[in-house]
């Protein structure tokens, strides 16, 4: 809700300063979205008045303007604008003053000529968008006075009594302890009666428990007067005609919306509140034609629809400038029919706005009597006598009751019954009952959002100052923390990622079905959002595996060709009524591994990311793994990709990215890639130590070079030595693989080393001797392995 | 006889001493050594003539020759112990490198900002005796709304535009129906902290259509808005700054009351006004409040017995204040040239 500074100080019954008042809405709870200093703050912005306009001596285009701006003598401005003349009222920006364009003021010579200040546009001071010309201010405006301050302030759902410049105004003043009371209205009205004029059938109660309606006739239709239409334009309003800029005028000083309508163009002058029928279509104002359902509360006459209730009026009821009597309705319609007609349509209005927020129901004669002065004020007329107030409520008196012993217990207090009162008193609160231990309140009606003990408590709070409420700590027994398996498996396996140089990544949990599909990923059980932000990220993800290659894509297209990075995070499946969330994880290698100045850096492989699904393993709890390839691994290379099981259950798999895909993702570097259900894996993982001795006796180490066919796998070899070499093989270690010269085509060399030790002995040379030539003769047997 | 062998005797240690003068080299040293010491050495041959002397006078001569071998001894070690460190100052001068290289060891990775401070923001809570609960993401209305105090058109649902996937739930669009679940569970004393990604139909430079918050709990007997301040200001000072000033000021949530937004004083100005903190000179951190006696009935808690507060905050946000990040779009472009900055 924004509003102006001189509008508000008009009703505030305290005198306070500029910045008290903004800490006062913002320590009480109303937030100051923003503040656009007019000259109120500054005072570098003040109201002046031109008395002379010359031609600009060198500059066709240019003006002398002789501005009084309350100094001792006029200054001379120098303008380009057209718009105004000799008397107006205008904005002028002294020395120093800064607008909210960014723009600093200097005294300068234009052309030749002296200038000290700039008259402003509306865009300039940040007032509205207009840039046509000078802002022309209302005729009242004091001259030197500065000019103003536009506020703004967030007001939270359940105020909708501050949607108002009175009702911010009350509230601040209960802030500084002063009770308001909305100022008075005296109506002067004709002998005759509204009931001779107006019919008012209300049909649905429940929508419509209260509908008032007044009349004037003989108002003469034209532009509102500056002041108005000034304050308008300081909330965002744009002026339109004098009848209707007071209803929103009201609006915005009382908050509850009222709407005029022509009542020459009502059929029979009578006005009904019924639900539309299905299908029912009325133009609106605005020009815009709506098809309604039976949901949408509509205001009729007997022939048809003339507006939309709470919402927006019809464009056939209307007031043109041909007007001449006007029916005023000021009603309180369901909060909750108008948010559901509201956001099927999608039309949020400043009307709507408040209806959804609650108005006060109570105010509506108040506020017919104060829209019919104020229009007869501006557009003459006369006020036909009576309200018609047609209601279906109960007026009743609301009393909440507040303990002393709740409110200190709930807010750390030590507040007496007396301080109590007289910090919820100047809210409009009344005390209607007290003792030491309780109060009892009657709320006022326009606090729809208290209903209950702890509003009261957080009204006392608001008006106490949180900043006054000491802090203190709770005590907390002390317990170990729990933390599920699977939490930790994460943290384990965060610290492995890291300790081996991967970077963390995170990709939002929607994805896109295409891309899921192109990488050969099923989408049937896929958890699809009815209202993606975009058609790229329409499903929730079943895979990590489309946003990881998007950012790893992202990457290799900006030139960073070695990555290694990893992300652990959620994916979504359905599985028939229910909804499964897993954490999995992706980690991904490609390009070289680190290279230096020392050291080139070789391409990364299959291996690479084979060992970090090994590392991984191990690391969180699984040993004894049995690899196997991966068969119809979809999105892997056939021949590239395997798993690491422990029994029925894969660990991981890993591999590299199937060509084809990498070749449609157009990815400059072959992509490594694991992947791991962290979910299920977790509570599977049993890490045990058990200390072995340090050896007594020294080992010894034999190296075997051996040629064997291509197709024996290392798998099989390494196997089959572990058989032969028997208890004392403490560790055997592949060194070398080469291919190539001096080794024939089709077969390849692999060299080990052995590391023999008895734990009870030293071996011998001839025991290691007569190992190494069991291991060979079976390897010759077996693979018919030859030595190198 | 025995004064030609003391005469020798006290002739040799001048001798050695001025042989190894001009010693500068292990092998030379040797050669004095054996020239002295060795089975044919000076000394030795000064040995082999006691023969020639009287049984009496034997043992005195043995004393003068271990005497002087003991000496030479100490003069080859101390010569020994010389030559070794003119050796090795002389390789030293030879072992100079070019110390501007850069240096080769394997950096370990980065974890993402947010999992950062996430971890910073949870350790601080699980030290004041909290502990991290989760919940799904993909919610029902229920617990995302109804039971926190947000009927169905509840004006505030407005600021929480939300997706839908298939079937009627929803993506959680905070991390706040943690609670509920954990209050359906529990019983009283309770305090948690549930972080979590949350998701909102929304995308601009502050706003991510996914982000991640922490919200925090605590029920029991006797909290009060009080313990409220204490918890969250411990927690500010040990994330932030132990000086800087934190503000509390009301605001409104269906699920608290009173609610409280939290403010911390800009960090980047200190509180003088700056683009980042719209010239208030305050920096939105959290919002909380107490826990809405509507809440504790949802979940069957004695509202005459217990209180309660909660909290919730962006981790985003918190991270983008940290280090002066303008665009909360980065956190999810993973690009290399952002991650390896944290
Ligand atoms: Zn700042």
């Amino acid at each position: 809700m924004r509003f102006s500074y001189r509008w508000l100080k008009e009703y505030l019954p305290v005198k306070k300063t500029i910045p008290e008042i903004l800490d006062g809405f913002t320590i009480s709870g109303m937030e100051v979205e923003s503040a656009v200093d007019l000259g109120a703050l500054s005072g570098r912005i003040v109201i002046g008045q031109i008395e002379k306009i010359t031609p600009h001596p060198q500059a066709e285009n240019l003006a002398n303007c002789l501005v009084n701006a309350g100094g001792e003598r006029p200054l001379n401005i120098v303008c380009g604008a057209r718009n105004m003349k000799e008397g107006d009222k205008v904005p002028v920006a002294l020395e120093g003053a800064q607008l909210s364009n960014g723009i600093t003021i200097k005294h300068t010579r234009i052309r030749g000529e002296v200038s000290e200040g700039m008259l402003c546009a509306g865009d300039e001071l940040g007032f509205n968008n207009d840039h046509s010309g000078i802002f022309i201010l209302p005729e009242e405006f004091p001259i030197g006075e500065p000019l103003d301050m536009l506020i703004d302030i967030s007001i939270t759902p359940n105020r909708g009594d501050c949607l108002s410049v009175t009702g911010l105004a009350r509230d601040l003043s209960a802030y500084f302890n002063k009770r308001f009371s909305q100022p008075a209205v005296r109506i002067l009205e004709t002998m005759d009666h509204i009931e001779n004029h107006l019919k008012v059938t209300v049909q649905n109660r429940e929508a419509c428990p209260r509908y008032g309606a007044r009349y004037i006739r003989g108002v003469r239709i034209g532009p509102s007067p500056g002041w108005l239409a000034y304050r308008l334009e300081s909330a965002g309003l744009r002026p339109l005609n004098n009848v209707i800029d007071a209803t929103n005028y009201v609006m915005l000083e009382y908050g509850h919306p009222i709407h005029a309508f022509d009542i020459d163009r009502i059929s029979n002058h009578h006005i009904i509140i019924r639900n539309a029928r299905k299908g029912e279509n009325l133009e609106m104002l605005d020009g815009t034609v709506l098809t309604l359902t039976e949901e949408d509360l509509l205001i009729a006459d007997p022939r048809e629809p003339i507006a939309l209730a709470g919402v927006m009026g019809g464009k056939n009821s209307g007031i043109t400038p041909s007007a001449i009597n006007v029916a005023l309705e000021c009603a309180y319609f369901d909060p909750l029919t108008i948010r559901k007609t509201r956001r099927r349509l999608g039309k949020q209005t400043e009307a709507s706005y408040r209806f959804e927020r609650n108005v006060d129901i109570e105010a509506i004669p108040r506020v017919l009597d104060r829209v019919a002065t104020l229009i007869q004020q501006i557009s003459g007329g006369e006020i036909v006598q009576g309200i018609l107030d047609v209601k279906n409520f109960k007026s009743a008196k609301k009393f909440i009751s507040l303990s002393i012993k709740n409110t200190n217990k709930c807010l750390g207090t030590n507040l007496g019954p007396r301080e109590i009162a007289d910090l919820l008193v100047p809210l409009n609160l009344e005390i209607s009952n007290s003792d030491t231990e309780n109060l009892l309140f009657c709320a006022p009606s326009f606090r729809n959002d208290l209903v209950r003990e702890i509003d009261l408590i957080e009204e006392a709070a608001r008006m106490y100052g949180y900043g006054k409420i000491k802090p203190t700590l709770p005590y907390l027994p002390s317990k170990p923390t729990t933390q599920t398996k699977i939490v930790m498996v994460e943290k384990q396996i965060r610290d492995i990622l890291q300790s081996l140089s991967y970077d963390e990544s995170i990709t939002y949990s929607f994805t896109s079905s295409d891309l899921t599909q192109a990488l050969g990923l099923p989408l049937e059980e896929s958890v699809k959002l009815t209202n993606p932000i975009s058609s790229d990220q329409d499903i929730m993800r079943a895979s990590l595996l489309p946003g990881f290659i998007q950012s790893v894509a992202h990457n290799l297209n900006r030139g960073m060709l070695n990555l290694r990075l990893y992300e652990i995070g959620k994916t979504f499946k359905r599985k028939k009524d229910d909804i499964q969330e897993e954490i999995r994880l992706i980690a991904g290698i490609c390009g070289e591994k680190s290279s230096s100045w020392k050291q080139k850096g070789e391409p990364v492989d299959f291996y690479d990311i084979k060992g970090l699904g090994e590392a991984l393993s191990e690391k969180i709890g699984f040993a004894g793994l049995l690899i196997e390839p991966l068969s119809g691994g979809n999105y892997y290379h056939p021949r590239r990709s395997a798993r690491f099981i422990k029994g029925e259950v894969e660990i991981c798999r890993f591999g590299e990215l199937h060509p084809l895909i990498a070749d449609c993702l157009e990815l400059k570097r072959r992509l490594y890639i694991m992947e791991m259900n962290v979910s299920q894996i977790a509570p599977l993982a049993r890490k045990t130590i058990a200390y072995q001795s340090i050896p007594k006796y020294p080992s010894i180490t034999r190296d075997l070079a051996l040629v064997l066919d291509d197709s024996v796998s290392a798998l099989e070899v390494e196997e089959l030595i572990r058989e032969s070499a028997g208890a004392e093989l403490e560790s055997l270690v592949l060194f070398d693989l080469y291919k190539g010269d001096p080794v024939p085509r089709r077969k390849k060399s692999l060299a080990y080393s052995l590391v023999f030790r008895a734990p009870d002995r030293t071996l011998t040379d001839e025991e290691a001797n007569e190992t190494m030539q069991k291991i060979f003769d079976q390897l010759k047997e077996r693979f018919n392995a030859t030595l190198r | 006889m025995l004064d030609i062998i003391v005469k020798n005797l006290e002739e040799l240690l001048p001798a050695l001493k001025a042989d190894l003068k001009d010693v500068h080299t292990t092998r030379d040293l040797e050669e004095i050594r054996v020239a002295y010491l060795g089975k044919k050495g000076k000394l030795t041959t000064i040995m082999k003539s006691f023969g020639s002397l009287d049984p009496e006078e034997r043992p005195k001569a043995g004393k003068m020759v271990n005497d002087a071998k003991d000496k030479a001894l100490e003069m080859l070690i101390r010569k020994e112990q010389d030559i070794n460190e003119k050796e090795i100052l002389l390789q030293i001068d030879n072992e100079a490198i070019d110390l501007t290289l850069p240096g080769t060891a394997t950096p370990p990775g980065r974890r993402h900002p947010i999992t950062q401070v996430l971890g910073e923001i949870e350790e601080i809570f699980v030290s004041m005796g909290f502990d991290v609960e989760e919940g799904p993401d993909i919610e029902d209305d229920y617990h995302n709304f109804e039971a926190l105090n947000t009927p169905p058109f509840h004006p505030a649902r407005d600021l929480h535009d939300t997706f839908y996937v298939e079937g009627g739930l929803l993506l959680r669009t905070q991390t706040s129906p943690v609670q509920i679940r954990v209050m359906e569970r529990k019983k009283p004393p309770l305090a948690i902290i549930a972080p979590g990604k949350v998701y909102r139909v929304d995308m601009d430079v502050s706003h991510s259509p996914m982000f991640t918050q922490v919200e925090g709990l605590m029920v029991d007997e006797k909290i009060s808005f009080g313990d409220l301040k204490g918890v969250v200001e411990v927690f500010i000072h040990q994330l932030f700054d132990k000086e800087a000033a934190i503000r509390f000021r009301p605001h409104y949530f269906p699920f608290t009351e009173p609610s409280a937004e939290v403010d911390l004083q800009c960090v980047f100005c200190r509180g003088s006004g700056c683009r980042v903190c719209k010239q208030t000179g305050w920096l939105e951190i959290m919002g909380c409040g107490m826990v809405h006696p509507a809440v504790f009935e949802n979940v069957g808690y004695d509202t005459n017995k217990y209180t309660g507060f909660a909290f919730g905050m962006g981790v985003e946000r918190i991270t983008m204040l940290k280090y002066g990040i303008n665009d909360i779009r980065l956190f999810y472009e993973n690009d290399l040239r952002f991650l390896k900055q944290f």
